[in-house]
């Protein structure tokens, strides 16, 4: 039984590693079949988006505690970029990484009060948060520029290879493959991360706190260290945001982006890597498409969400599971695998 | 002298706004568990009916006051009925969820229909009265008062009548109050909806003083949910002493420390609780 389980394991192994290489092939030829600056812009968004999803993600979906900050934390790993190249004058490739320590340091800071405590307070403090970070930033007129936000923030230094070539950033295509680079090495990051033993305990923690705990797993530990990583990534993302975009404004800290990146992962599937993955592609265009709108299409983006809880608590990706299990027919091989 | 008087009345003022906001989430989060995020943006529509109902139909401000009140009960039950009774037996974070996506459908819907623009309520008496050296609106006394009259309603209704009672029941032990035969759903879309229609009654009384707009429950639910975390989660005197505590604290630091950083010295504060006592200053264990 044993062995039929883990060749079946291996086999969806080998059809999954060929659909994820076809994707990535994708992913590397899109800017020439998407020619206009536009499209290449949103392409580029999507993989920011993608970055901070998966963060979310990894606090959200594994351990199972709701962050209502994580667009704060993606807007103070913006700020903190943005300020330390434009105020220290650090080029991008420091400047990144000390956002990020900086985002991270807030993170540890906030998750160990909140974090102690069970069930409901952590998403009513991380909310709280998110609004004190919001007016902070929004007031702070001499260091953050306050409402006007920072302008004019460099793009990444332009960096030499070996063979004497040198790749600057003031492309869209150049920053496109830097965004993508990143949000790959994120994805194998995560896999690696869930299947790890400190994977399996916090999803342990998230099936039953008081159990882990009785098996010895430090649950505390767990907890902070995954809320600290993924509040890394939400500010790895708002670094690459901030240096690529060149302009942030307080908006960019406010909690409504921390809501639109649950959508992103609630659409696309909580507790999974596809998921996350599928959401901050999928939402952004079709927010893109529905443009027009105005603000009535995050009307209809609450809507979509409510009835995705409802009815698809884990998003397109359980759909498609559900289906599968249904179905099994489609692939020839049952669910149940991550 | 008459600064630090005003500052005071002030805080007393800002104090019942957040005791109501604070109580209405703490009803609601007794029975259903939930911390409704969408709380200040049932306040926000609150005051929108209430300043259509005056200023568009010409209705007296206290018939404004009622209808408001009405309408957000009904919002509530519906609310209640139709986004959080669905998912009673599922884990709580989706509901938590749910009330994220009420505030994008409720701020974004108001966004949509009646526009960015900042709207003013007309205060229904324009009388001021001196009180050695402060100068204090009618409307003040108004919201005062009228605060301190509906928390002790909502006192005398919890303890001293049968559906409040129920309603207790229902807060303390779901499973037994079902066994006694109570209809826990309806106490729970009932809950909501005298929950909803406090943060209604909070929001067209402010509405002279501060001014109507698609995001003015924002800072205001920031600050209950301090309110509630700091005075205990469930607790009904937690939420009216932290509500006015916090009011009191918000006025006195932005006149006389800083009036940039009051949201985020009050975060502090919750840190500062939380890392000390995290249930609160009222709050029992859980």
């Amino acid at each position: 039984m044993e062995r039929v389980i883990d060749t079946m394991y291996k086999k969806s192994k080998y059809k999954k590693l060929i659909v994820c290489s076809i994707l990535l092939i994708i992913a590397i030829v899109a800017p020439f079949a998407f020619t206009s600056e536009y499209n290449r812009h949103i392409m580029v968004m999507c993989g920011v988006w993608i970055i901070a999803a998966l963060g979310l993600n990894l606090i959200l979906g594994y351990v199972g505690q709701l962050n209502l900050a994580h667009g704060t934390f993606f807007g103070v790993g913006a700020y903190a970029t943005a300020l330390l190249m434009q105020k220290a004058g650090i080029p991008f490739w420091w400047a990144l990484p000390l956002g990020c320590l900086a985002t991270a340091a807030l993170g540890f800071v906030t998750g160990i009060p909140t974090l102690r405590t069970r069930g409901h307070y952590f998403p009513i403090a991380t909310m709280c948060l998110g609004i004190a970070v919001y007016y902070a930033i929004a007031r702070w007129d001499d260091f953050t520029g306050g409402a006007c936000g920072l302008y004019g923030i460099p793009r990444p230094g332009s960096i030499s290879l070996p063979l004497a070539k040198t790749i600057d950033f003031e492309s869209t295509v150049a920053c496109y493959y830097l965004v993508l680079l990143i949000a790959v090495l994120t994805i194998i990051l995560m896999l690696r991360l869930v299947k790890s033993l400190t994977g399996q305990r916090i999803m342990a923690v998230r099936g039953n706190e008081d159990l882990a705990q009785s098996l010895g797993i430090n649950t505390m530990k767990d907890k902070i260290v995954c809320f600290t990583l993924s509040t890394v990534f939400a500010g790895l993302a708002g670094g690459i945001f901030a240096s690529y975009v060149g302009a942030i404004m307080p908006e960019n800290a406010h909690f409504l982006v921390s809501f639109e990146m649950l959508l992103y992962v609630m659409i696309g599937g909580v507790g999974t890597i596809a998921g996350p993955v599928i959401g901050a592609i999928l939402i952004p265009v079709l927010s893109e498409i529905l443009h027009f709108m105005g603000s009535l299409r995050l009307v209809i983006f609450g809507f979509i969400l409510i009835l995705t809880i409802q009815f698809l608590p884990f998003g397109i990706i359980g759909g498609i599971r559900v289906a599968l299990l249904r179905y099994p027919g489609l692939t020839g091989r049952s669910v149940g695998s991550e | 002298m008459a600064i630090l008087m005003q500052t005071i009345i002030n805080g007393i003022m800002l104090g019942s706004i957040y005791a109501m906001i604070a109580l209405g989430l703490t009803l609601i989060y007794g029975v259903l568990q939930i911390p409704n995020f969408s709380h200040g943006a049932l306040y926000m529509i609150g005051a929108y009916v209430a300043y259509f109902s005056i200023v568009s139909f010409g209705f007296p401000y206290w018939v404004g006051l009622i209808t408001s009140v009405i309408t957000l009960f009904c919002v509530g039950m519906f609310v209640e009925r139709v986004a959080f009774r669905p998912l009673y037996d599922k884990p709580l974070i989706n509901a938590f969820i749910v009330a994220v996506g009420l505030i994008l459908i409720f701020e974004n819907g108001a966004l949509a229909i009646w526009g960015p623009e900042f709207r003013r309520l007309p205060a229904p008496s324009s009388a001021v009265i001196e009180l050695s050296g402060a100068i204090i609106t009618m409307q003040r006394i108004i919201v005062i008062a009228a605060a301190l009259l509906l928390i002790a309603a909502v006192h005398f209704f919890v303890k001293k009548t049968r559906l409040g009672a129920a309603i207790e029941a229902t807060a303390q032990n779901r499973e037994g109050a079902q066994l006694m035969g109570i209809n826990v759903y309806l106490m729970g879309g009932i809950t909501f909806g005298i929950g909803t229609s406090l943060a209604a009654v909070a929001g067209v009384l402010i509405a002279p003083i501060f001014l109507i707009y698609p995001s003015m429950g924002v800072p205001v639910i920031g600050m209950a949910f301090v309110i509630m975390i700091v005075g205990g989660m469930g607790s009904f005197l937690g939420a009216v002493a932290g509500g006015y505590l916090i009011g009191l604290l918000e006025t006195l630091v932005s006149s006389y420390i800083t009036t940039y950083f009051t949201e985020v010295i009050l975060f502090g504060l919750l840190v500062v609780v939380l890392a000390i006592k995290p249930t609160g200053l009222f709050g029992k264990g859980h």
